[in-house]
């Protein structure tokens, strides 16, 4: 057990050394806790024992929890209807995004299962992956507009379309979700049962935590509501099966339209941002799972390249939805934990839904370091 | 059903739904939060569900040990030495006499509850022990500041180290085994300078509050990290974290920025620490632990309001008493078959005790919570009185807008 500490200590000098360079330039230093995670987890370093990552599940689902209700600050639907643009971003530019991310990985795809009849299992998590991909930081893109100088109409919604790209992202897991429930099962109402179980218990959590909101005194209260609430409904999810994330984030849907409370909870949710963000990717970096297998390096990496190489130049072919070429290039971090959940499906043998946290943190590396030279350049 | 991600999420709502109901009766949030997630974790037999899953104790624990890490950063880092410098002899010899009449007061009692002199003993070394997390709770919940408020810290801290001591001077000498004895407190203190320094370096270059807030998580982490590592040289965490506070309070340059967001962090981080510390009572009969537990809080509170009145005069003595009534939910781990080892672990993890050593750790808890729930009440009664916090009877409107 003297490995753990020694771990935490090797992470905090790892970050606290390479961050401040990067943050003297300014720049978002997400990758450093993701790198950190990776190289002290079991698959790498083992600095961080298996026992302590599950020992460290609740503090993980707390973190990622917290981002996902963050990210639904932004799904406020008077905004939406004001702006004009959430009908535009929804029937164009996630469908199109995610058909050309598909266009891309479901070749590679093909290539993994080796045979059309691992074909049909191999669709959800494909769908997962491109979705995954497509999810979008929107704290770091409102950072992102408030440096643009002066940002047109179309720009200004910059932060809906990525809170939008990152609520599909969560969506398409209950839908994939039903898809591989159906494909093992052969029961076509089990995607229905996905989609509208997450919608109810979602916006049940959402109400009944709206209303202790409303109750509480103080900000000490309301934040340890909002403490309890991603823990809640990740054990909910858990019991009835359920994507969480997912979950969470319709419950931060219903925070986001309760005009009462709504400012007072998104300042306490965005004050905690960094320090969960920074709980997310080292604990989900520690869990990235070590490549292996035969020709299984060359087929990582190219599917980590062509997710990083594709997500920026998939937003550019959908200019509707104002995201510029460096607003697009910050991944969510939930993009890994999304990644992350097609593991514990049941009948998640395959080699897609084991390396593809491992693709998705790769392609988080790169996507922040290309973020990082493009701003370099400017 | 032992998921602990869901039995941490559930027993923090209703401990974080109770502590508002409970500050709408003007009592203590913690007070709520400790009552009634014990009360739902007596219901469902929750220390038996987390049993039966690997590992499903060991989340829920470290989910508590971070929230008392953070309070206990909090409780060191609220500590300003200066302020009480001159009073620094008063403070020794307070809690010596205080350590002493406490002592006996609960050994007598041990004693005539039936227990064996080495059990009686542990017992009362392990209710030596005034709660720093739920003093600083207590205080920061009602926004408490001045010369009270400081003493009751450095004299809950004190106890703690007292209690640890005396802990391992008594489980040396049944294991023959002295280096335990040398080892543990300088163990706990070095350790707490070690992290404390490691939080302050990246510390004292932050000026944004998400940034501090971070570190400090990351520091909490790494406090229990090195807490967890300790375990088999004795190190405690709450003596580690109070001393990597101290540290933070008095070297970290932008430490008022620190103090504001840990006093941020408090209220959550109270309610998730005592509402998961609430689940430990084990699966012992209750009537024997509530004879027990009323017993050695009876016992506790008379000692320490006898000795403050002998040592400080009445009213000046009896506010001090009454804030050092919380007592740290600690609990005796069996370190071997015979004997009774540190009071390292915090609230819910009780381990399955069998005899005397389950008894034993089940009245220690239950005395524990009874001392935080009316200790949190007479520690906010006696500030007031000492002009330190609002008062509800005197200042409502004061009272009122501190709770915001």
């Amino acid at each position: 057990m003297v490995t753990f500490p020694v771990a935490l200590v090797v992470a905090l000098a790892l970050m606290v050394a390479l961050s401040r360079p990067l943050l003297e330039a300014r720049r978002p230093v997400s990758s450093l806790p993701l790198l950190a995670g990776m190289i002290l987890g079991p698959s790498l370093t083992g600095l961080i024992p298996p026992e302590m990552l599950d020992a460290t599940a609740p503090i993980l689902a707390l973190a990622g929890g917290w981002l996902a209700l963050t990210a639904a600050e932004s799904w406020d639907l008077g905004t939406l209807r004001r702006s004009g643009a959430g009908r535009r971003i929804l029937l164009t530019g996630v469908p199109a995004l995610t058909m050309v991310l598909l266009a891309i990985l479901w070749p590679s795809a093909v290539i993994l299962a080796r045979g059309l009849p691992a074909l049909a299992s191999l669709l959800a998590p494909a769908v997962i992956l491109a979705c995954a991909s497509i999810a979008l930081d929107p704290t770091a893109v409102r950072e992102s507009l408030a440096r643009t100088p002066r940002p047109g109409p179309v720009m200004r919604t910059a932060p809906l379309a990525a809170s939008l790209a990152l609520g599909a992202a969560l969506a398409a897991t209950p839908i994939a979700s039903g898809l591989h429930a159906t494909f093992v099962t052969l029961l076509p109402w089990v995607v229905l049962w996905h989609i509208a179980g997450t919608l109810v218990f979602g916006a049940a959590l959402g109400v009944l935590f709206a209303g202790l909101i409303r109750l509480a005194q103080g900000r000490g209260a309301i934040a340890a509501l909002l403490v309890a609430l991603p823990l809640v409904a990740y054990g909910v999810a858990r019991l009835v099966e359920m994507p969480p994330l997912a979950l969470v984030f319709v419950a931060g849907v219903v925070l986001a339209n309760d005009p009462l409370r709504r400012d007072l909870v998104f300042t306490i949710l965005r004050e905690h941002h960094l320090a969960f963000s920074v709980a997310v990717l080292l604990l989900a970096g520690a869990r990235v799972p070590a490549a292996s297998g035969e020709g299984f390096q060359a087929v990582f990496l190219l599917m980590a390249a062509s997710v990083a190489v594709a997500r920026p130049l998939a937003w550019r072919f959908v200019p509707s939805v104002g995201v510029t070429m460096d607003q697009a290039l910050p991944m969510s971090p939930l993009a890994i934990l999304i990644a992350q959940e097609i593991m514990f499906w049941p009948g998640s043998i395959w080699i897609l839904p084991a390396m593809t946290p491992a693709i998705v943190a790769v392609a988080f590396v790169i996507d922040e370091a290309a973020w990082l030279m493009l701003w370099r350049n400017k | 059903m032992g998921d602990p991600v869901f039995w941490t999420g559930l027993v923090t709502l209703v401990g974080a739904a109770a502590a508002v109901a409970s500050r709408r009766f003007h009592v203590p949030a913690v007070c709520g939060a400790l009552v009634s997630a014990a009360a739902l974790a007596q219901a469902l037999g929750l220390s038996s569900r987390l049993a039966e899953v690997p590992y499903a104790a060991d989340g829920v624990r470290l989910t508590a040990f971070m929230a008392l890490a953070l309070l206990c950063l909090l409780a060191g880092a609220e500590i300003q030495p200066g302020a009480v410098a001159g009073a620094a002899r008063s403070l020794m010899i307070g809690a010596a006499a205080q350590a002493a009449a406490v002592g006996l007061a609960v050994f007598a009692t041990g004693r005539a509850l039936g227990m064996p002199s080495p059990e009686a003993a542990l017992l009362a070394a392990a209710a030596l022990a005034a709660s720093p997390a739920a003093i600083v709770a207590a205080t920061t919940e009602g926004r408490a500041r001045g010369a009270t408020t400081q003493r009751a810290l450095l004299l809950s801290s004190l106890s703690v180290a007292l209690s640890l001591l005396a802990v391992s001077l008594l489980d040396a000498r049944a294991q023959r085994s002295w280096q335990d004895v040398l080892s543990g407190l300088p163990l706990s203190l070095m350790l707490g300078c070690i992290g404390g320094l490691a939080i302050v370096v990246p510390l004292s270059r932050m000026t944004s509050r998400p940034a501090i807030v971070a570190c400090l998580g990351a520091g909490g982490l790494l406090m229990v990290g090195l807490a967890r590592a300790a375990t088999e040289g004795q190190g405690h965490l709450v003596v580690m974290t109070l001393t990597a506070g101290l540290a933070m309070g008095s070297l970290c340059a932008n430490r008022t920025l620190v103090r504001e967001a840990l006093r941020d962090l408090a209220f959550p981080c109270a309610i998730v620490f005592f509402a998961l510390s609430g689940t430990a009572l084990p699966d012992t009969p209750l009537a024997m632990i509530t004879f027990g537990a009323v017993a050695v809080f009876a016992a506790r509170a008379l000692a320490l309001g006898a000795v403050a009145l002998v040592t400080r005069g009445a009213r000046r003595g009896l506010s001090e008493a009454a804030t050092l009534f919380p007592m740290m939910p600690v609990a005796p781990v069996a370190a071997s078959g015979a004997t009774l080892a540190m009071p390292l672990v915090a609230g819910a993890f009780v381990p399955r005790g069998d005899g005397q050593q389950g008894e034993l750790a089940a009245i220690l808890l239950g005395a524990a919570m009874l001392s935080v729930v009316v200790g949190t009440i007479a520690t906010r009664r006696a500030l007031a009185r000492a002009g330190e916090m609002a008062d509800l009877a005197e200042d409502p409107e004061s009272w009122r807008a501190s709770m915001r």
